[in-house]
Parts: C-alpha cells; sequence; structure tokens
C-alpha cells in the first residue's frame, strides 16, 4: 500500500480577491496556518512522505515547503511538475469573478462543464507561458493559452504516469499540494471519478485527502484530515 | 549561500550533522539575501542543498524573496556540514573543559585529525535517520576531519556540480562552512594547509562566474556590500536605497 496525500495550496492576494488566477504567479500571503495546520497533523499521524511534488507556481511550492518545516521534514526530495499546474483560464485571468460575469456572461457554464474554455490569449500576448522562463524547457506547442478541465486531466495523466505510478510502485508515499483542478484530475484519474463527479468535486484550505493506494489492484480509498 | 545564523550559534555549540532550525536572525539574514539577488537580476537554473534543516530553509527563503521557486531544487547529504562525530550537542567551553583547551583546538584547526567518533547504538548515529536510509551504510560518516569533509563533496562535485555547471546550468547552492570550503577549495585550487584559513561569511551569497568551458574563475564577489548587524541597513543596501 502507498499513501497520495492531496493539498490545495494556501490563499495569495488574488484567491481573497476572489480572482481568476490560473497560471498567473502569484505569491502566497505571509497567513498561512491553515498549511502549518496541515504539517502539524500528517506529523501527529506519523505520516512518512517519501516524495513531494507541486506545481511551477510559487503558491503551490511555497505551500509545500511551509507543510515540510512543520513537519520538521524539509529534506524529503521534490518535484516542480508544470503538468500540475491549475487549469489556464485564458482571457478570464486575472478578472474577479463579478468582472468576469459582466464581460463573458456564459462564465457559469464553462466552469461547470467538462471540455469548454474560456477565450484564449493572444499568442503574442506577452503573459503567454512562451514567454516565461519557468516553461522554456517545454515545447511551445505544449503550452496553453486557455485549458478546459479536460486538457488540465490529460496532461495532469501524463504527470501521473511520468512521475507518480514508479514512485508509488515501490509502497512509497506522495505529497502533492496543487491547485484546485489538478487536484481534481488526480482524484479523477485514481477513483475512476465521472466528468460531473470530478467537476463538482471540491477541496478545502486546511484539508488534506489521503487516497491509499494499492498498485496491484489499481484500487484506492479516500479519508480526509482535517 | 553559507546558512544563516541557526538557534545552535547563539548556544556556541557543535552542530554538524544535527538537525537544527534557523534562528529569527538567520531567516532575515536568508531573506536580504533573496531581495539581493533579485535587485541584483541573478538567474538560477538549479538549485543545491544538503539534507540538513538550515540549509534547506536558507534556500527557501532565498527562493521565495528572489521569486524563483519553480527552478528544481535537489537535496543532497554529500552537502552536509562535517560531521562532529561525538562532538555533536556539546558546547565548546564544556568540550574545553572535557578535554582540554590544546585538544579542541586540534579537532577545530587540524586538517586531517578526526573527532572522537559516534558509536552505532548512538541515537546520533546517522542511520537511525530516515534521511540517509538510501545511503550505503559504510558511506556514512561518525566523526569527520576537515579532510574527510572534503574527501565526500568532491565526488559530489565532479560527478554532479561541475558536469551542471558545464552543461551550461547556472547554479545556486545552499550549504554549510565546510562544505562551502570544498567548493571554494576545488573552484580556486586553494592548497590544504591554506583552505583552513578561509572562512566563508552567512547569508551573504558569494557568487562565482565561471569560464563555461575551462571552470576557470572569472570573477568573485560577494553580493551582499555592507553587511551589517542591523537588519533594515541590510534590506536597504540590498535594495540599493539611501
Amino acid at each position: 500500500m502507498s499513501k497520495i496525500i492531496l493539498v490545495r495550496h494556501g490563499d495569495s492576494q488574488w484567491d481573497k480577491e476572489n480572482r481568476f488566477i490560473g497560471w498567473t504567479d502569484v505569491p502566497l500571503l505571509e497567513q498561512r496556518d491553515a498549511l502549518k495546520h496541515i504539517g502539524n497533523v500528517l506529523l501527529n499521524n506519523n505520516t512518512d512522505i517519501d516524495l513531494v511534488v507541486t506545481s511551477v507556481l510559487e503558491r503551490s511550492v511555497v505551500s509545500a515547503w511551509t507543510i515540510m518545516n512543520s513537519m520538521y521534514k524539509s529534506w524529503i526530495p521534490e518535484i516542480h511538475d508544470w503538468r500540475l499546474n491549475p487549469r489556464h483560464y485564458g482571457v478570464i485571468q486575472g478578472l474577479t469573478y463579478q468582472e468576469a460575469l459582466l464581460k463573458y456572461p456564459n462564465i457559469n457554464e464553462i466552469n461547470a462543464s467538462w471540455d469548454k474554455t474560456a477565450n484564449p490569449i493572444l499568442i503574442n500576448d506577452k503573459s503567454h507561458p512562451k514567454y516565461d522562463r519557468k516553461y522554456s524547457n517545454i515545447s511551445p506547442e505544449h503550452l496553453p493559452s486557455v485549458e478546459s478541465l479536460q486538457n488540465v486531466y490529460e496532461r495532469v495523466e501524463s504527470s501521473i504516469t511520468e512521475i507518480l505510478l514508479p514512485v508509488l510502485m515501490q509502497n512509497k508515499n506522495i505529497l502533492i499540494v496543487a491547485h484546485r483542478d489538478s487536484i481534481r484530475s488526480i482524484l479523477k484519474y485514481f477513483q475512476q471519478l465521472s466528468n460531473e463527479y470530478t467537476i463538482n468535486f471540491n477541496i478545502h484550505p486546511g484539508q488534506a485527502i489521503v487516497l491509499e493506494y494499492d498498485y496491484n489492484s489499481g484500487m484506492s480509498t479516500q479519508s480526509v484530515f482535517k | 549561500m553559507r546558512h544563516g545564523e541557526s538557534v545552535w550559534n547563539q548556544l556556541d555549540k557543535f552542530t554538524g550533522w544535527t538537525d537544527v532550525e534557523l534562528s529569527a536572525k538567520g531567516i532575515q539574514e536568508a531573506k536580504v539575501a533573496g531581495i539581493a539577488l533579485l535587485e541584483n537580476n541573478l538567474e538560477f537554473d538549479l538549485a543545491y542543498t544538503s539534507v540538513l534543516n538550515r540549509a534547506i530553509d536558507t534556500l527557501h527563503h532565498v527562493l521565495e524573496e528572489g521569486h524563483m521557486t519553480w527552478i528544481p531544487v535537489i537535496k543532497d547529504w554529500h552537502l552536509n556540514e562535517r560531521h562532529y562525530g561525538a562532538l555533536q550537542g556539546k558546547n565548546k567551553t564544556e568540550s574545553i573543559d572535557e578535554f582540554g583547551e590544546y585538544q579542541v583546538k586540534v579537532w577545530r584547526r587540524a586538517f586531517a585529525i578526526k573527532p572522537p567518533l559516534l558509536s552505532e547504538y548512538d541515537s546520533r548515529y546517522p542511520a537511525n535517520d530516515a534521511r540517509y536510509r538510501d545511503v550505503p551504510l559504510q558511506d556514512l560518516p561518525i566523526g569527520e576531519s576537515l579532510k574527510d569533509t572534503l574527501d565526500r563533496v568532491y565526488p559530489y562535485w565532479e560527478s554532479e556540480l561541475k558536469p551542471a555547471i558545464l552543461s551550461g546550468k547556472r547554479l545556486i547552492i545552499a550549504a554549510h562552512g565546510n562544505s562551502l570550503r570544498a567548493l571554494v577549495k576545488f573552484l580556486e585550487n586553494i592548497s590544504d594547509n591554506k583552505i583552513i584559513d578561509i572562512e566563508i561569511p552567512t547569508g551573504n551569497p558569494l557568487v562565482y562566474q565561471l569560464d563555461e568551458k575551462t571552470l576557470k574563475v572569472l570573477k568573485k564577489y560577494y553580493l551582499v556590500k555592507k553587511p551589517s548587524n542591523n537588519i533594515f541597513d541590510q534590506i536597504k543596501s540590498a535594495l540599493k536605497l539611501k
């Protein structure tokens, strides 16, 4: 048996303002008690962690460091993988929910769908990931201008097969600190969730979802540490 | 970069492989260094650190302040501090009372003399620690001379750091007084009897600009120009404010 522990990053200023953040790299706020709490809970449960995986966005990486530090386990190996990034929200990145709703009345429909996207940002937009040094090793045709939840799932799946499964095969435990839609995708993969269920699944700050996973049968059971 | 002050620096204890935390001052030192990197537009492709909290935490604060948290971070025990054997955890005055001033001085200043070794039944024995579980037992030290530390860092320099630099990568390395001494020795070809006199200050990034092919040192400088005990002065100087 191995464990997959899923945690959503702590709050940034844009989370507080209820903005669509997507791939915008907004820093984590100094108030990190929810993350320290998760670290303490994992420590008190004697949860052994062999690998930490995050996205390449600062709020995810620093959230992981905060948890590891409060577990006195900063030494655990860590991998930052862009495929665990949140959904790219295209032109609505940076807008508050209210602003987005005014400009794009179909926003709720997009959010509640598996394969619909917002409008893409332009390929020569200076905020396009291809201009960001952190994606310079990735071929530009893989870098999104906008994504549906399905697009997120497809790239997360490739991260699962390439990075997670070889580690899980050795009965090791992985802590993943990522974003709402990348975590939803991981849950869908391991728990065979329907698209409908995946869209509606929510993970709350200060909460760790624990999957006990049996590599041989592919079966997993889910519980929540609070 | 050498980690900032730890809680044991204040107590004047032999720390070695003991996993102590940064003091509040140590955290500030790291943050100032991160701001200085950002203000000087220094970019990195890869980060290396030891498996000890005070070095990792230093790196994390530096990368966060420098907004470079996404770069790969590699933590390796070869970059750990010198293992101080059975002296670890002892206060320096206590050690002098127990072993005599001359002996303690020899352990601290001699090149190839080992401190009293740890027994494998000691709770401080590294094999009892999960972070070393993948390290072959015969490689784990129970007390090192400075020479032993250099000998342990050398293969890591050759097999990991040097190839990374030769492939064009810019590295940031957060480590310890003695593992960094080793790197300075390899970079500058410093002799065995001179290396003991090289002191690397804490919390102040030491920048080497190297020739891509020969690794010859083209330029070497400390990033924080006027280190000060006053943290506000340091921040001002890092931000180039008046």
